[in-house]
């Protein structure tokens, strides 16, 4: 057997007193370079036995490979330590601000009007824009809203002349497309419209609504309700419910309100809901068949339904904003929560 | 619509607490706003009678009282004036607890025990108005056959609940307890109560009547009522009264308003001995005529305005107010009662212009059956013969233009409403639920009520039988049709636009589409303002007196705002729409509604800035043919505008906002463009190009310019270089610094630009480069005497 303990004490002892990288790679090159101990004891192996030769050979290449460990572990650690200093050198402090360019943001009616849309489009509804100023026949007339109605009264409705008004909904749209187009037509309507109100905490003179309408062969109140339940789901969450209730609106029979399920208490009564688990959403019904005729589509071969929602309404109770002035105000801090 | 609770349980037998009532009504489209209690908190308060008053020994202002309450005689302290021995009064025990809601204990007041409190009509929660027989100031007393120790409540009827309905314009019989009994009966499946009429006899009657307006008038029916005995109405009439939110007046005056409220058919009662020549005439006021309504207040009328008079003299505006001179007081005798039918829109205008809406003219705004008339008059006629209040003289005048008891048809298609409601209602389940409402149906025909004349058709058919059915039993279907929705390009493109100008920190704005004339004028900037601008007939004030034609006046509005709330500086947007009235003269469309996109800041930021946004809302738009021009708006920085055109057609402006008579102290830039010429950019194709496979080299190149000359000017003589020398490699010129001042002449400038080189095939040569490099420097300085910054 062969005895390499003495060049093993002696690399040990010199590894001991390697304290950085340099030092180590010239150990390193000491032992295993081109005139290192283990090539010089390689060269030994020309004084040995013949039957020998195997195993001394064999003996060196573990003490290589014991050895060339040791170093790669020496380097790792004096890697790792060096590496440590440089980090502790760069250390920062964390709780700083970070940094950033501040993004603007939309319209808080638009966020809102952008959600209601997208959910109509993917119910296979198209958007089309109307006017803000129009015609009495497409305001009123055509709507059913006869010459003696209350809402053509100045008090309620802004004229321009005798014949012009600013819309006091987006339904005028409708009367447009069904004009122009034959049934199916399946339409949302986002838009201003005005009402000659006065200014205070739960009114403005304009505001924004979006309107929808559908009218096809064998359309049916119970499609109105699946599609507008639909839509609640789809804008409050799905366990929201819904619920009909029978009003009145001149262009729509049967009518009704929908209310949803209140978003703040989920039903079980609260101030936003007035403890009624319930808010007022939106009003529908199905076309009326004098609105058909009067864009001449047979109300016993199509029927419709219509809706329409105020975005402010809505935009008030989701975020529990108190006042309708601020939508308007464009106070900066305002703008910025939403 | 104010319904007395106590009242609607007469008429309808119904076994359910008031918030199911309200719940269930609600369903059927009669919906409650607010129920509210009277008397609710009120307990433990008991008539007594004052045996004996003592001066308290120890208190100037107050007194001793022994109360006997019955059962019992207790001591009580007081300091009201209007008591006397023998009276009976309302008396809270001790624990008993006041109408708002405040509790009486036994106390001892000053060194004397008193076991109680006698109590004023406001401390019982109601007004003098509500009771005159109660002392303006001080303790309510009783009529003296009232038996001691008696709850208050039940002997002044000071518990009820009264629920307020919202009732909607197509529903004029919901205006009143009967009709709302009606649908209450229709809900819980009960029987409506039948009220108790008098039968009419009638013919010619004493009066002289003319219908002169006929189209107005479509009925007109009287009574004469002789010899009156006018007094106070019975406790149970007043307190319906009271619940219904009407105060009590005298008993003939009452029972107009009783029945109205019951019948929903106003009533007038004239003074008939003030009717002059017993002619009672109905016509228009002619103009600037002018009466004293019982109100006593001078109203000046006119020619639209139906009156009814007598052969001197106005009697009462139809439908709306009488006139003093014909009012009931104490002092009347006989009375003449009408009944009528008026037109719906002209008291609703009359009303409007005179400013005077009673709970009259709100009914006949709505449209009432004709019928109702001859209903209500018998009622009335009833109760005062029933209360003893008069005789009924004579005969009943009857004018009637319609043809009675008629009425209006309607085939019952069963499958039909049901395929409107998606449904599959039995036939018989809506036979019974029309019946409920009073339609008769015989052989599959619906006979309509003249009193419900929203009912035109199937789907009215349909909604009432929904209503009844029950609206949550409609299914949740989903049409089937299969339309493939989508937005259009102008909103796509405004969207697009909003979110660039959000990603550049930008906050979007709204303003009303309102603005006043030196708004629309100073910012404006084309021709013809008085042709074009768009005024409102009604406007709600000054400010709001016409469409805005410019998003400008908004939007330093907002900026000041702003400043002034000192909230920190940041862009601000609108993007909405301006309008102009169609000048053509062949006018199709009637006014332009053009979009418009308006930015403005104050602050650190200042034009290049605000270039800076538009170039990167170009550039991010695949707009890349624009370029800014000289520009002479009146409103901006003489020096710091621009123009700015977008394939060589004008889209807006930009600049300094200049106003000597700014309100705040920072500067403001504006930029505004017109988006109707950009909306064919919503849907631009982007084309792939190939990625470099050869670097780019660098070179600066600062020049000395004379400090007149523009960038673009330099630019284009770089470009002119390019050109000549058919430098193809030269692919961007970027001007990143200009500089002047210090170590330079004051005449010149320098302008520091990157040249960037690249061949699509080759790897450059800086030998190449350098070349290139001075031969435009020889170029620059041969031709242009422009020289190196060195």
């Amino acid at each position: 057997m062969f005895d390499f303990n003495d060049l093993r004490k002696k690399f040990f002892d010199l590894l001991d007193g390697v304290d950085n990288l340099k030092k180590l790679e010239e150990l390193r090159i000491k032992f295993f370079g081109k005139n290192g101990e283990i090539k010089n004891l390689m060269c030994e192996i020309k004084n040995i036995a013949t039957e020998n030769k195997k195993e001394f050979g064999s003996q060196i290449n573990n003490l290589k490979s014991e050895l060339e460990l040791k170093v790669s572990e020496a380097k790792k650690k004096l890697h790792d330590a060096e590496q440590n200093i440089r980090f502790e050198s760069e250390k920062i402090d964390i709780s700083l601000p970070g940094k950033y360019k501040k993004l603007g943001k939309l319209h808080v009616l638009s966020m809102v009007e952008n959600e209601i849309i997208n959910i109509f489009i993917q119910m296979g509804f198209e958007v089309v824009n109307g006017f803000n100023i129009e015609d009495i026949e497409h305001n009123f007339t055509g709507l059913n809203i006869d010459e003696k109605h209350p809402a053509r009264d100045e008090q309620d409705t802004f004229y321009i002349d005798k014949n012009h008004v600013l819309v006091t909904a987006t339904s005028p749209i409708q009367i447009r497309v069904m004009e122009k187009r034959k049934p199916p037509i399946k339409i949302i309507s986002p838009g201003t419209v005005y009402r000659s109100d006065e200014i205070d905490a739960t009114h403005t003179p304009m505001f924004n609504q979006v309107e929808g309408l559908l009218v096809d062969k064998n359309i049916s109140m119970s499609d109105l309700r699946g599609t507008l339940d639909l839509f609640a789901k789809k804008l409050f969450g799905s366990e929201t419910k819904t619920r009909f209730r029978p009003h009145y609106f001149p262009f729509t029979e049967p009518s009704a309100e929908m209310d949803v399920s209140c978003f703040v208490c989920k039903g079980s009564g609260c101030k936003v809901c007035k403890n009624t688990g319930f808010i007022e959403l939106l009003g529908c019904g199905m076309v009326h068949p004098t609105v058909l005729k009067n864009v001449n589509i047979d109300p016993d071969e199509f029927s419709g339904f219509a809706f329409g929602m105020g975005l402010e309404r809505i935009a008030m109770q989701c975020f529990g904003i108190n006042d309708i002035r601020l939508f308007y105000e464009n106070d900066l801090r305002f703008l910025e929560q939403f | 619509m104010y319904v007395c609770y106590s009242w609607l349980k007469k008429l309808v037998n119904f076994d359910a607490d008031v918030n199911e009532v309200a719940d269930k009504l609600t369903m059927a489209g009669t919906k409650v706003e607010t129920i509210k209690y009277f008397g609710d908190k009120i307990n433990g308060i008991v008539t007594g009678k004052i045996l004996e008053i003592k001066k308290h020994p120890d208190a100037d202002k107050l007194v001793v009282m022994q109360i006997d309450i019955g059962d019992k005689k207790l001591q009580i302290i007081t300091g009201a004036k209007n008591i006397f021995e023998g009276a009976i009064v309302p008396v809270a025990l001790h624990n008993s607890v006041l109408a708002d809601g405040t509790k009486i204990k036994k106390s001892k007041i000053r060194g004397e025990i008193s076991e109680g409190m006698l109590c004023s009509i406001q401390e019982l929660g109601y007004n003098k108005n509500q009771y005159p027989e109660a002392p303006e100031d001080g303790i309510y007393i009783f009529k003296n056959d009232v038996e001691l120790g008696k709850d208050v409540c039940e002997i002044l009827e000071l518990k009820d609940i009264v629920i307020d309905f919202e009732i909607t314009s197509n529903r004029s019989d919901c205006l009143s307890v009967y009709g709302i009994a009606r649908e209450t009966a229709a809900v819980f499946d009960k029987d409506l109560k039948k009220l108790r009429l008098e039968d009419l006899d009638i013919e010619e009657n004493n009066f002289d009547f003319e219908i002169k307006n006929r189209d107005l008038c479509k009925r007109y029916m009287a009574q004469e009522i002789k010899n009156i005995k006018i007094e106070a109405s019975p406790q149970w009439l007043r307190h319906r009264l009271i619940i219904s939110g009407i105060n009590p007046v005298n008993n003939i005056v009452d029972v107009t308003n009783y029945v109205m409220i019951e019948t929903g058919q106003p009533l007038h009662a004239f003074d008939a001995d003030k009717i002059n020549n017993k002619r009672v005439i109905v016509r228009n006021a002619f103009e600037d005529e002018k009466v004293k309504t019982l109100d006593g207040t001078e109203r000046n009328l006119n020619k639209d305005i139906l009156v009814i008079s007598d052969d001197e003299k106005i009697l009462a505006l139809a439908g709306i107010m009488g006139a003093e001179n014909s009012k009931i007081n104490s002092e009347t005798k006989n009375v003449l009662l009408e009944a009528a039918n008026f037109d719906a829109y002209n008291i609703r205008q009359s009303a409007k212009k005179l400013n005077l809406r009673t709970d009259a003219s709100a009914k006949f705004e709505k449209e009432i059956d004709f019928n109702l008339a001859e209903f209500a008059m018998k009622r009335a006629l009833y109760l005062i013969k029933e209360l003893n209040i008069g005789e009924i003289d004579g005969k009943t005048f009857d004018f009637c233009l319609m043809e009675k008891n008629s009425f209006r048809k309607i085939n019952l298609n069963v499958d039909k409403i049901n395929n409107l409601l998606g449904l599959n209602v039995l036939k018989e389940d809506m036979v019974k639920i029309l019946e409920k409402l009073e339609f008769k149906i015989e052989n599959d025909v619906v006979y309509v009520p003249s009193f419900r004349k929203d009912i035109e058709g199937d789907a009215d058919i349909a909604e009432e039988i929904l209503r009844f059915y029950g609206y949550e039993k409609l299914n949740l279907s989903l049409p089937k049709n299969n339309n493939v929705g989508g937005n259009n390009k102008n909103n796509i493109l405004d969207n697009k636009i909003k979110n660039i100008l959000v990603a550049q920190g930008a906050f979007e704005i709204k303003n009303f589409s309102f603005a006043s004339y030196e708004e629309c004028k100073k910012f404006y900037l084309g021709n013809d303002l008085d042709k074009k601008i768009v005024k409102i007939l009604n406007p709600l004030g000054e400010e709001f007196n016409f469409m805005r034609n410019n998003l400008v006046a908004g939007m330093i509005k907002s900026l000041v705002f702003n400043f002034n709330k000192k909230n920190q500086a940041r862009v601000l947007f609108e993007l909405g729409k301006v309008f102009e009235l169609n000048s053509d003269s062949d006018r199709e469309k009637f006014a332009n509604e053009k979009k418009v996109l308006c930015i403005g800041f104050y602050g650190e930021k200042d034009f290049f800035d605000m270039k800076g946004i538009i170039e990167n809302l170009f550039y991010e738009l695949k707009i890349f043919e624009f370029n800014f021009d000289k520009s002479d708006i009146k409103f901006l920085h003489k020096h710091r505008q621009a123009k700015i055109f977008v394939d060589g057609r004008y889209i807006g402006y930009l600049g300094e906002y200049f106003d000597e008579a700014q309100e705040i102290k920072s500067r403001i830039y504006l930029a505004v463009l017109e988006l109707e010429n950009i909306y064919n950019r919503a849907f631009c194709k982007v084309k792939f190009k190939e990625l470099n496979k050869f670097p780019e080299i660098e070179r600066d190149l600062a020049l000395l310019v004379n400090k007149n000359m523009t960038a673009k000017e330099i630019y284009n003589i770089i470009l002119e270089f390019k050109q000549k020398n058919k430098v193809g490699i030269l692919k961007k010129i970027d001007l990143f610094d200009v500089y002047e001042g210090k170590n330079l002449d004051k005449d010149l400038k320098s302008m520091g630009y990157k040249l960037i080189f690249r061949a699509n095939d080759r790897t450059l040569k800086d030998e190449e480069i350098n070349l290139i490099m001075e031969n435009m420097i020889s170029f620059l300085r041969e031709k242009y005497d422009i020289n190196l910054r060195v």
